[in-house]
């Protein structure tokens, strides 16, 4: 739709500047929009084109060529062009021949990597619905991306970070369900599961139903005007269309969830998790998912008999057994791991998002599967694998371009790309454009600003930052 | 001061102030037949310094020759009547009087949300009570006042800052104040409005639609009868024993006489955006913006409708990032009200000088003071000058004080320059207008000297 | 139990068959072997001697807890009966010296806002061995730390340095007073009567000078110059290896004007020996007063970035340091503001905004034993120093590396094959 538009306003506008030529300057900002006739003809202008002309829908082409591209989801392909449509990957392969309008990034044998997924996220969209509340050349959104992130979860929604747009932004809503079975409320707990047994029944009643139509036209549809609130959500989880987000960290507590996930059937997204290790197989065979800080630190609890604490070796296990994991930084007393922080404890927050993936290494993890959990293993546990993750025809061309590899703690993303634009570019927006330049580890330190530096013009030249 | 010049006070009692004006009661040319001056009507020239016309050249030594009010002649060595009012300012810059153009000057400010368009900029304005003297004083013979409160609190009341009080009202409802500070909010709510709006209009629509189709139906039903009647002759004198067609109310038909349709009542707070949607003349919305993200919040709603006619009120801070749609404002050919600064480039300590960069971009920008504060309207035409040393060309920079906040109001027909058939709204400042050790000696109005410069009456 | 060891055999071992049977008896065996030698056969070791030797295949031969002999694989003969640790792949470098800890003792006592300068208050009696604390150290490598009292007071205390070893108080503590923990601006200001700049300063000097009084007329009766023996302080004695130059002042000091500060009133004034902690925000700006004061040393940390507002940048602290010509520059975590076991974590986050990776192996290990004065002992693997080392499984500052085995004083105190990894 949007396509459709911009063209229009380009043939609108051009009628327009023929126009206004003979037209007495006008005050009123006047522009055509969708639905909208262009301007009179004048008589003195050259006739305008018609507004019924329609023209070809033109597509906007992107490549990115020369990559080293790692398609997560499958090989490595070394030379290889990405070559996008509107947005979206068309073609990855060699010899692709790339439209002549096409907007093409030569990489120049830089690391191309699927963007990376914020399974969990504040500050950098908007509250509220992101398309509505987010500002879209904000500092930490040119942050965020600068770390490489192009998705990220606000609130229940999944949105990307379109730098300078609001198009396109929203992936996906009502991400996940939520439910609380904590073991501090034991009468919360009973009336979960009262709940999820009357829905169940219900269910069961739906089938006897269908049943007996078949045999009784006049039988009677069981009531389903209760069903609102908590009730939804659980119809929701039994039918198995969305899955239950809930905050677990010890193994008594994720215990229960997967009593509950045996009994009822129900998808769990499990966070925290940190005691996880010590019951993987559990974990596994109740189709859990997790997001994990992989260096979360809890000190043992000597008042078991069983294992208990945090382990570096977490993620690698809980992959080793089957689950699905998501990694999420660690915070810092400036903030949670989830923030964009400046307070200057690096290396705990969105940042960082890769090399909290690196920790996953550390533990045993093997780098293929580490990158999955901040690309492809994210995004499917937020059910939105079939938009982004992963390099693949057909899926949204996001991608974050690195001088090295992605888990190793000297590399810097040098663009990122959102829906097939250039959301990022290390040199233009000038944050890190300072450190390795082209990879140069010598390059000298810009100059600083001294208040006190006589002889520097406020207005001179090079004052003005460029302009993405 | 003025030399050879015969000086009669008269003391004159004007909206409360009392002023001297002075007067040169010599006539200095002959009459002619062109200038006749009617008993009723009254000549004011004013022979200045310099005059900074706005939209023609500037003229040294120029003489604006003002009948009833309105400007009738700019020129060099004009002739006018005898008897003519003259106004001798040798040493004396004239320009026409400045419009501030948002502001909430005299009035209290509150908190509301949601949409008030039946609000008045002007609610609760006595005009009595208010000092206009800090505005006067720096060049201000009009105001907009803005509805106070965030969403769409209402349209704009223009008025004039001195003159007899009967005069000062230029325009009740101008534009429509639309918030779009905080999209997250403002967003739901502008279009909201605009549904709503719709709604309104197809309500009244389709009760046209129902009526017309009444009508017709009524026109064919007595077509039919009288057509029966003909046919059955004798026994359409029983006819009216029938009864008539019921239309609700029972009320009973008497003469068949058309009524006028009367359309149903439109929410008035919703009113102006209907106006906007139904593109009444003159009508038109103000939307306010604090950075480069509004814009584009703002432009989503309305890609999603008509064009309804706007403007945008840019509210510039020290560090916006407006530089970011300076170029889709600039394409966009956008009339921008804001404030004039130097600023920065957001985390830097670069400066920017964002009214130039609009303006290089190709809008158009009137600029209003940053606030309401005596301070604030002291420090507009320093404000002004460091844009005009930061390269902002002269031109555009009075420009954008003068003419171009009363395009935004849609009365630049009648204000906003030194011209033929403009009200005679003059500014006299003892120097240029952008040098800073110059103030303002006097303020006209509509022909009128209503202000002075109490150094100045001091020293005569 | 029985799950947790199912987890772990999944793991791939570095260490050759012959090599796990002969550890099977573990520490114990080690403890009857102590004249014995171990010979260390690695990938690559990280010597950090002057010449800033790295040997590829390389042995290190350990006796009586000191290092033996470091060389080529080739060029090294292990004793017979040696025991050989085999670990082909892996990096052996110094155990890393931590130069604010505050983890290694109990940390209720961290800040005593007794008086605004607490010259007497010592760490020495709050150092806490065998907890979780030191061994997440170990599993980060960390082997050496100088236990510092809090910033709350401008001046808190001595400090005490110690080793992450096991045993009691005495075998671990190798230098007492290793430090005197000043702490200018920010933190001290929220002293209960909430003072500002001008008086710390005043305050601070005029501790500084009645104990530079004390150790001037102490060194002049010594030196017969004076025949009446001065007063004896029990609050100022041990500021005379102060001034002596035997330990340093560690000085919390952050931004421009504060290092400034540090650097006139502690070292020009006082000529003591300065190591300025922290040394962030745009603190890099003195670098041309630290190069000045030539035997100053930097050690940053925890904050490794600095946004620069006036010119929408972000630095790296460490790089910014460096890039202005710092010779003396180290990391350190502020434990447990930074978890101990991340120190290698603030030395990547450097790397990451712009220093480089063998810097910063020198400044967790060589940097901090020079300031220390402890560098004959620690820091550096040359024969005669301590065999204090951890062997990783590759650059020890990737993140991605793990520490396999922390040797203090030749002994292993963290081995992954003995007990769950945590870290």
């Amino acid at each position: 739709m949007r396509v459709a538009t911009t063209n229009w306003l380009r043939t609108a506008s051009v009628a327009m500047l023929i126009g206004i030529t003979a037209m007495p300057a006008i005050g009123q900002p006047r522009r055509p929009r969708r639905g909208e006739q262009p301007p009179p003809p004048q008589q003195e202008a050259p006739p305008t084109p018609p507004a019924e002309e329609k023209k070809v829908e033109e597509d906007h082409w992107f490549a990115v060529i020369n990559g080293v591209v790692h398609t997560v989801s499958g090989p490595v392909l070394d030379g290889v062009t990405i070559l996008c449509r509107n947005g979206k990957i068309f073609q990855v392969g060699k010899n692709i021949e790339i439209p002549e309008d096409a907007e093409t990034l030569d990489v120049g044998g830089l690391q191309v990597y699927p963007g990376l997924v914020a399974v969990r996220s504040s500050g950098i969209h908007g509250g509220g619905s992101p398309e509505d509340g987010t500002d879209v050349y904000s500092f930490n959104m040119s942050l965020a991306l600068a770390a490489g992130i192009t998705t990220a979860v606000t609130g229940d929604t999944a949105a990307k970070l379109t730098y300078g747009t609001l198009d396109d932004m929203i992936v996906k809503r009502n991400l996940f369900e939520s439910l609380s079975y904590s073991s501090s409320d034991p009468g919360g707990k009973r009336r979960v599961r009262e709940g999820l047994d009357r829905v169940r029944q219900y269910l069961r009643d739906v089938a006897a139903f269908e049943e007996e139509k078949r045999n009784d036209p006049e039988a009677k549809a069981p009531d389903d005007k209760w069903i609102r609130g908590p009730y939804a959500s659980y119809l929701k989880l039994l039918k198995h269309e969305a899955a239950a987000l809930v905050d677990a960290n010890d193994t008594h507590e994720l215990l229960q969830y997967c009593e509950l996930a045996d009994t009822y059937g129900i998808k769990f997204v499990v966070r925290g998790a940190y005691e996880a290790w010590t019951v993987a197989p559990r974990i596994s065979q109740a189709g859990m998912a997790a997001i994990i800080t992989p260096r979360q630190r809890i000190d043992e609890n000597h008042q078991f008999n069983r294992p208990t604490g945090s382990t570096i070796e977490n993620a690698r296990i809980l992959h080793d057994h089957g689950v699905r994991v998501a990694i999420t930084p660690v915070g810092s007393l400036f903030g949670p791991g989830y923030a964009i922080s400046l307070g200057g404890l690096a290396g705990r927050d969105l940042l960082h998002l890769a090399l909290e993936a690196a920790f996953a290494v550390r533990g045993g993890m093997s780098n293929v599967d580490a990158v999955r959990t901040v690309t492809i293993d994210a995004a499917r546990i937020l059910g939105i694998d079939d938009r982004v993750g992963s390099i693949e025809i057909g899926k949204d061309a996001d991608f974050v371009i690195t001088d090295g590899d992605l888990l190793h703690y000297m590399t810097l993303a040098r663009w990122t790309v959102v829906n097939g634009r250039v959301a990022y570019d290390k040199e233009k927006e000038g944050i890190y454009s300072h450190i390795r330049p082209n990879g140069d580890a010598s390059a000298p330190p810009p100059d600083d600003y001294w208040p006190r530096r006589l002889g520097v013009d406020w207005h001179h030249e090079g004052s003005t930052p460029d302009q993405p | 001061m003025i030399p050879n010049v015969l000086k009669i006070p008269m003391p004159r009692s004007l909206a409360g102030l009392t002023l001297g004006v002075t007067v040169a009661a010599t006539c200095v040319f002959s009459s002619s037949d062109a200038m006749a001056q009617s008993a009723e009507e009254k000549i004011v020239v004013v022979k200045a310094g310099h005059v900074i016309t706005v939209t023609g050249e500037d003229i040294e030594n120029g003489e604006i020759v003002i009948r009833d009010g309105k400007i009738e002649l700019v020129g060099k060595r004009l002739e006018y009547p005898a008897g003519a009012t003259i106004i001798d300012a040798p040493n004396e810059t004239v320009m026409p009087g400045l419009l501030n153009a948002f502001t909430r000057y005299g009035l209290a400010n509150y908190n509301r949300s949601g949409v008030h368009g039946d609000n008045k900029g002007d609610e609760g304005v006595i005009l009595d009570e208010i000092d206009f003297e800090p505005l006067l004083s720096n060049g201000y013979t009009a105001v907009a006042w803005c509805p106070a409160g965030g969403g769409i609190p209402g349209v704009a009341s223009i008025y004039r800052t001195a003159g007899p009080t009967e005069e000062r009202l230029l325009d009740a409802e101008n534009y429509l104040l639309v918030w779009m500070t905080n999209p997250s909010s403002d967003k739901g709510v502008w279009r909201g409005a605009i549904n709503k709006a719709q709604t309104e209009i197809d309500k009244v629509e389709k009760a046209r639609k129902d009526w017309d189709e009444k009508q017709k139906k009524e026109a064919e039903e007595a077509k039919k009868k009288a057509e029966q009647d003909k046919a059955n002759g004798k026994e359409g004198e029983q006819k009216p024993a029938e009864p008539k067609p019921a239309d609700g109310n029972g009320e009973a038909p008497k003469d068949e006489k058309p009524k006028e349709f009367e359309p149903p009542k439109i929410d008035p707070a919703h009113q102006p955006i209907v106006d906007l949607i139904q593109k009444k003349a003159g009508v038109k919305a103000l939307i306010v913006l604090s950075g480069a993200s509004d814009y584009l919040h703002a432009e989503e709603v309305l890609e999603d409708h008509e064009e309804l006619a706007h403007n945008y009120y840019l509210r510039l801070g020290v560090s916006s990032d407006f530089h970011y749609v300076a170029k889709q404002l600039g394409e966009q050919k956008a009339f921008i009200l804001t404030h004039g600064l130097i600023g920065r480039f957001p985390q830097t300590v670069n400066r920017n000088n964002p009214v130039a960069q609009f303006i290089e971009a190709g809008c158009e920008v009137a600029l209003t003071p940053g606030s309401d504060s005596t301070f604030e309207l002291e420090q507009y035409r320093t404000r002004l000058a460091d844009q005009v040393r930061a390269g902002l060309r002269r031109e555009d920079a009075i420009r954008a004080i003068t003419l171009n906040p009363w395009k935004l109001i849609g009365m630049d027909k009648q204000f906003g320059s030194i011209e033929k058939g403009k009200t005679a709204d003059l500014i006299f400042l003892d120097g240029d207008v952008l040098d800073l050790t110059a103030g303002v000696q006097r303020m006209m109005i509509a022909g009128e000297v209503v202000w002075e410069n109490p150094e100045r009456q001091a020293s005569r | 139990m029985m799950c947790l060891s199912s987890f772990v055999s999944s793991r791939r071992w570095l260490v050759a068959a012959a090599v796990l049977a002969a550890s099977a008896t573990g520490v114990l065996a080690q403890k009857d072997a102590a004249n014995s030698v171990t010979a260390y056969r690695v990938g690559k070791v990280i010597t950090m001697d002057d010449r800033d030797d790295v040997i590829n295949n390389a042995v290190l031969l350990v006796k009586d807890g000191k290092v033996q002999q470091v060389g080529k694989a080739s060029q090294v003969t292990i004793p017979e009966g040696a025991e050989i640790i085999e670990m082909p792949q892996c990096w052996l470098v110094p155990g890393f010296v931590e130069l604010h800890c505050h983890e290694a003792g109990a940390s209720t006592d961290l800040h005593d806002y007794v008086y605004l300068t607490n010259p007497d208050l010592r760490t020495l009696e709050s150092v806490n061995p065998g907890t979780e604390n030191f061994k997440s150290a170990r599993a980060g490598g960390v082997t050496t730390a100088l236990l510092i009292s809090g910033s709350g007071t401008n001046m808190s205390g001595l400090g005490t340095a110690v080793k992450f070893a096991d045993g009691l108080v005495e075998d671990l503590v190798i230098k007492f007073p290793a430090s005197i923990k000043i702490a200018q601006a920010g933190n001290p200001e929220r002293y209960w009567f909430r003072v500002g700049r001008s008086f710390m300063n005043y305050n601070l000097r005029q501790t500084l000078q009645e104990a530079k009084d004390y150790h001037d007329a102490m060194t002049a009766y010594e030196s017969g110059k004076i025949k009446e023996k001065p007063v004896f302080s029990a609050t100022y004695d041990a500021f005379r290896d102060l001034f002596r130059q035997n330990f340093m002042a560690s000085v919390h000091t952050q931004q421009y004007q504060v290092v400034m500060m540090t650097l006139q009133l502690v070292h020009n004034q006082f000529g003591i020996r300065t190591v300025l902690d922290h040394s962030t925000f745009d603190g890099y700006k003195t670098a041309p007063l630290v190069i000045e004061g030539q035997d100053v040393i930097t050690i940053n940390g925890p904050r490794q970035l600095y946004f620069d507002g006036t010119q929408r940048k972000i630095f790296g602290n460490a790089a910014r340091w460096w890039q202005a010509g710092i010779p003396k520059l180290g990391i350190n975590t502020d434990s447990p503001v930074i978890p101990q076991e991340e120190l290698t974590y603030q030395a990547a986050m450097a790397c990451y905004y712009g220093w480089g990776t063998y810097e910063a192996i020198r400044g967790l290990t060589r940097i901090g034993a020079e300031a220390l004065a402890l560098e004959d002992r620690v820091g550096s693997l040359k024969p005669g120093m301590d065999a204090d080392f951890a062997i990783w499984s590759g650059d020890p500052i990737d993140p991605r590396s793990v520490c396999w085995m922390t040797v203090i004083d030749g002994k292993i105190v963290r081995d992954v094959r003995e007990e769950m990894r945590r870290f």
